[in-house]
Formats: C-alpha cells, sequence, structure tokens
C-alpha cells in the first residue's frame, strides 16, 4: 500500500509570549523576550530567578494550559469540542509539584496525559524522551497516519516546569542560567551566543493537528503545510550532555532526510533545538554543518520563551510550520554576538523573508541522548 | 522466514520480572554499580533489561522502547520536593538549600532508557513512553513495528513502576525480548496480539502488570504447540482487552 501523506491542519500553542498562536508569533517576529522574573524565586533567593511563564496559573494548569492550545488547533482545524475519532499522541514532560492551600500537590504526569486523553478514540501514546518529546510525539502521530494506523491525530506536547523543584534541579544539574551569569532576565537565554549560559526554564504547550490531505478536503480545512519525515537517535553518551561534535544529532539529521527520501540540498531553513548551554549549541552547530553545510539558515526561539521541555518540540514545530505558512523566519533572540564555533547563517536582529515557502527542519535533542527532528514543508498535491 | 500459523508473529526470546532490589543487587554487582543512583522504578527495569539483554544476538544494535519509570521519584527526591516547594516565595528560603543533583534525575521520564543506551552502546531506535494507561501496550506495538520492518531485527521492552514513590512502596521491573518472526528458532514462543472490542473500565496504574502477567501466562503455556491468552482491559489501558496467541516456533 501507498504511504498517506500528512498534513497539518490546525495549530495551538501557549508560551511565556502569550495565549495563542498570533501571539507567539508576532512576539517572534518582533524580536520580543517573554522571559522574566519569577518574583518567588527572587524572594526565596534562588540562585536562578528567570524562566518563561504563562499567563495560566492555578494547581491545575498542566491540563489547563494544554487544553488551551488543544482547543485552539482544533478550532482552527474546523474540529469541534467534544469526543473525535483521532490519535492522540501528546507528551505531558514530567511530573508536576505544586503548593496548593491544602499542602503539596503532585501530580504524575501520566494522570495529566489520561485527562487530556479522554475525548480522543483512536490510540493514545505518550511519548517520554525529555526534551525532544513534542517533536517525537508529532513525528510518530506523523508516521502513524502514513501508515494508515489513523486517519487524523492531535500531537504535541505540555510542560509545567516553572517550580522550584525543577529551578533548582536543574541548577544543580548546571543547565540553567543562573542569576550571577545572566543579570538580564529577558536575556537569560542566549542561544549559540559567545556569552551564553544555559537556557530558562518555562511552561508552554503547543499543539498540531494532523491529517492526510484527503481528510482536510473531505473537511474542508485549510492545509497549512506538510510533513515530510521524522528522524530519531540515541547519542549514547552521556546522561547530561551531548558529544561535542554532534554524533547523535548528526544521525538524528541524516535518518530525517533518509525517512523524507529527500537530500540534504531541499532544507532552506533549520528551526534549531538551540538552549544555549555551552556544549549543547556546539553539538548542534557541528551537526547542522555536518549534514545541512553552512548556508541553511538557523533560528531559535528559546531566547524569547524560554525551555518549555516536553513542550519545547512542540511548541518550535508550530513555529515552524507558522514560517513555511507567511516565508518569514524570527530571529533568534538573545543572539547577539555569535560563538565562532557555532558559525552557522544565524538569522540575527530582524526576520529574514523566503522567495518561497521554505522547507523546515525542526531538531529536538534531549537530555540523556534523545534526539528527533521533523522535516515540514508546503503541501504540493 | 516465518512460518506456521502466526504469519505476522514474532518471536519472544526471552523476560524477566524484578520485584526485590536487595536480591536483584546481590545477583548482579555490575548492574548494581550502574543503577544505583537512579529511582526504584528506573533500577528494577534496569536489573530486569540486563538479564534479558544476555539473550540478544546484538544488544548495541536492539531497538529500545521503554515505560521507565512508569511513576517516578524515590523518597530521597520527595524530601527535596517538599522542603522546596514549602519554600516557595517565602523570604530567602532557598538560601539553605543544596539539592544533589542526582535526585534531579529521579524526576526525569526517559532516564531508563538513556541508561540502557550508555550501557550496551544503543545508539538507534529507541523511544520512551510515559507513565499513563495503556503506555506498556504502546511500546510493545511500536517495537514490533519496528523489528518488522525497521533495520534492527531484534527489540526488547523494558518497563518499570512503583506503588508509592514517597513512601517507597512496592516496585517491579519487567522486560521482554522479541526478535522478527521466524529468526529465532530457540525462542520460548512465537506471538501475536491483537485489540478487542472496546470495553472502559478503570485501568492498573502500574505500567508494568501487564507485561508482567503476559510473561508469567507465557511460561505457563510455553511447551503447548499453540495457546491463547485473554488480557482484560484492566491490564492494558482501561479501554481495549488483548488477545495473545502464540506458537511453539
Amino acid at each position: 500500500m501507498r504511504p498517506h501523506r500528512v498534513v497539518v491542519t490546525g495549530l495551538g500553542a501557549v508560551s511565556a509570549l502569550g495565549v495563542g498562536v498570533d501571539a507567539l508569533w508576532s512576539g517572534l517576529l518582533a524580536g520580543q523576550s517573554g522571559l522574566r522574573r519569577v518574583p518567588e524565586a527572587v524572594a526565596m533567593g534562588l540562585p536562578v530567578t528567570s524562566g518563561g511563564p504563562v499567563p495560566i496559573t492555578g494547581a491545575d494548569r498542566d491540563v489547563q494550559l494544554a487544553q488551551a492550545a488543544l482547543a485552539e488547533a482544533r478550532r482552527q482545524a474546523g474540529l469541534p469540542p467534544g469526543p473525535l475519532n483521532a490519535g492522540f499522541f501528546w507528551s505531558c514532560a514530567l511530573d508536576t509539584f505544586q503548593v496548593g492551600p491544602e499542602g503539596l500537590v503532585h501530580r504524575a504526569a501520566g494522570q495529566c496525559f489520561h485527562v487530556l486523553a479522554q475525548d480522543y478514540l483512536q490510540q493514545h501514546r505518550m511519548f517520554a524522551v525529555a526534551c525532544a518529546s513534542g517533536t517525537r510525539s508529532i513525528g510518530e502521530a506523523f508516521q502513524a497516519i502514513r501508515r494508515g494506523e489513523c486517519p487524523m491525530a492531535i500531537a504535541g506536547g505540555s510542560a509545567v516546569m516553572l517550580t522550584p523543584f525543577y529551578l533548582i534541579g536543574f541548577a544543580a544539574l548546571r543547565a540553567v542560567a543562573l542569576d550571577e551569569d545572566a543579570p538580564d532576565p529577558a536575556r537569560a537565554c542566549r542561544p549559540f551566543d559567545a556569552e551564553r549560559c544555559g537556557f530558562a526554564l518555562a511552561d508552554g504547550a503547543g499543539a498540531l493537528v494532523l491529517e492526510t490531505p484527503g481528510s482536510a478536503r473531505r473537511r474542508g480545512a485549510t492545509i497549512l503545510a506538510e510533513v515530510l519525515g521524522l528522524g530519531t537517535s540515541m547519542d549514547a553518551y552521556d546522561l547530561n550532555r551531548p558529544p561535542e561534535d554532534g554524533a547523535g544529532a548528526e544521525a538524528c539529521l541524516r535518518d530525517c532526510l533518509r525517512d523524507a527520501g529527500l537530500n540534504a540540498s531541499v532544507v532552506d531553513v533549520v528551526n534549531a533545538h538551540g538552549t544555549g548551554t555551552r556544549v549543547g549549541d556546539l553539538a548542534e552547530a557541528a551537526a547542522i554543518r555536518a549534514v545541512l553545510g553552512p548556508e541553511v539558515a538557523v533560528h531559535g526561539v528559546k531566547g524569547a520563551i524560554g525551555h518549555a521541555m516536553a513542550a519545547a518540540g512542540a511548541l518550535e514545530a508550530v513555529v515552524a510550520v507558522q514560517t513555511v505558512r507567511t516565508r518569514q523566519v524570527p530571529p533568534t533572540v538573545g543572539l547577539v554576538r555569535p560563538d565562532e564555533r557555532c558559525a552557522l547563517n544565524h538569522v540575527v536582529g530582524r526576520p529574514r523573508t523566503w522567495p518561497h515557502a521554505p522547507r523546515v527542519v525542526s531538531a529536538s535533542y534531549g537530555m540523556g541522548g534523545q534526539n528527533a527532528s521533523i522535516l515540514l514543508g508546503k503541501y504540493r498535491p | 522466514m516465518t512460518t506456521g500459523l502466526l504469519v505476522n508473529g514474532l518471536d519472544l526470546v526471552a523476560g524477566a520480572v524484578v520485584r526485590d532490589l536487595v536480591q536483584a543487587r546481590h545477583s548482579a554487582l555490575d548492574v548494581w554499580r550502574e543503577v544505583r543512583r537512579y529511582d526504584p522504578p528506573a533500577q528494577a527495569a534496569l536489573y530486569a533489561a540486563h538479564q534479558v539483554l544476555k539473550h540478544a544476538r546484538d544488544p548495541a544494535h536492539t531497538a529500545l522502547a521503554t515505560v521507565a519509570p512508569g511513576r517516578a521519584g524515590s523518597p530521597e527526591m520527595f524530601q527535596w520536593v517538599r522542603r522546596i516547594e514549602a519554600g516557595w516565595g517565602r523570604e530567602r528560603a532557598g538560601d539553605a538549600i543544596r539539592m544533589n543533583p542526582v535526585h534531579t534525575l529521579h524526576a526525569v521520564d526517559n532516564l531508563a532508557l538513556s541508561a540502557l543506551s550508555l550501557a550496551i552502546g544503543a545508539r538507534g531506535f529507541g523511544v520512551g513512553l510515559g507513565g499513563a494507561p495503556g503506555q506498556a501496550w504502546s511500546a510493545l506495538d511500536l517495537l514490533a513495528q519496528r523489528i518488522r520492518q525497521g533495520p534492527e531485527v531484534e527489540g526488547l521492552v523494558f518497563a518499570g513502576d512503583q506503588a508509592d514513590a514517597e513512601a517507597g512502596g512496592a516496585v517491579c521491573g519487567v522486560a521482554l525480548l522479541f526478535a522478527r518472526g521466524g529468526t529465532r528458532p530457540d525462542a520460548v514462543a512465537r506471538v501475536s496480539w491483537d485489540r478487542s472490542q472496546p470495553e472502559v473500565t478503570e485501568p492498573d496504574r502500574d505500567v508494568t502488570v501487564g507485561l508482567a502477567t503476559l510473561w508469567q501466562k507465557v511460561q505457563h503455556h510455553s511447551r503447548a504447540p499453540r495457546w491463547g491468552i485473554l488480557l482484560p482491559p484492566t491490564l492494558v489501558d482501561g479501554r481495549t482487552g488483548l488477545l495473545v496467541r502464540g506458537e511453539l516456533p
């Protein structure tokens, strides 16, 4: 049987730049940063007080922010609320711990997923591959539709990371930007910059509606982009950092091109993982140069919205679809003076407009060496 | 080439269930040195995985699919959580906190997958699923897909879970090694599985219980030429049961 093609017909986002895809996209094009001081962390005297909060609060914000992104994506795709004959491919990141009036509220990520999945009548798949989870969820949904296992899928991820346990825990792992190294919270995360010092934790959610072109046409849905390939790999190197030569990321990008049946020359833009960690950015730059060459345009969004872990890849996929649709590539917020060892064709300062709908790789390289990348382009019948 | 009743079947090569971490430590000190820093469900999953991987022809090129940990955490991690969260927003409450970074790892949902890939040098197909109902079977479905069609011929599904992460309750790790149908004449059985009609019920929260039950029943039937095992929805995902059929390879 010939594999089905897979298109995107709906997008939803909740990020540090606001609720909705428009808030995310307009903020990125304007070069805004949604990173700010977190007052409770300042009062507590934590070494890390910068982050990317979202304008949704409460002890159940893990569910709320996911539902906001899901509702927006379904609205755009013309899918009414309620049960849907679709697969649900989602990542809920790590467990959430929050203090409520009654004391500690601990919600396992699996519980959050179980609540969110109830509306979806086909497969329920919850991906847990660290920072690559959102990208992997979308890629696996793409694969399932391509194989004919389900006609439609909702995919993406959500995460509540801006809690004191994770601020302190990731500081202990030396992954986040400490205040002493990044005094300006809006510039806490500086991807590929010579002065980068780690990432800023963030909350967020990103959702995509995926289906076959035939399904979209029958429903009268607007096709926003096509998913062309999924690549995955594992570093097998270290639990906390990638190899500097980017071997795992390189294998992942090559796997993505192989899956899409395309060569490197067709890729115009990379939406980079770009966490702003010393070794992570080095490794990613090396992989991009090795596979896609030094000319491919590279941008990242974590300087603007922080690192929402399991939601990061999903939010970046939303941005990648917007790039395909509008031909505009947002600048990398926080990148002022590129590190010479991260030499790439960076999009800096202002958006870059493409003469045609670009093909975009959106890549995620997770802690523990879990890697995933997807390739998106304009749908051509 | 696959022969017999189950033309799309996979060879179930080996399995292991680990419920006692102390006993596991004594029987595999080398693994203990590797896993001792991790939370109990990740440890249990890794002990089981290492036992079963002894039967793999090429561990580094084995596809990996895991739910480990299903419910993450350890008593040590929860001590930090309670101490830190209680201080949220309180003046200078963070001053005296010097958290052991190892305990951050106890919250990480892909810990066992990454640790195993590192231990055996696996750089190919690996997928981690989260601790929601039915995800052990999602892992198994993805693994089966991969070893039927992908470059890997063998695949390991492994999972670890616990009843109460904060109090340090009962823990279980399980691992099953599969191979493309017809490639392992020494397999315990050739198996395939189908979903039953939807029947909504409350699923068991322990992600290992379905796989452990399956392995226990397969061992019971291992000398029979053909057999079938019906796993009820409570052991699968709370929505569908699973009919597992098997035969001698």
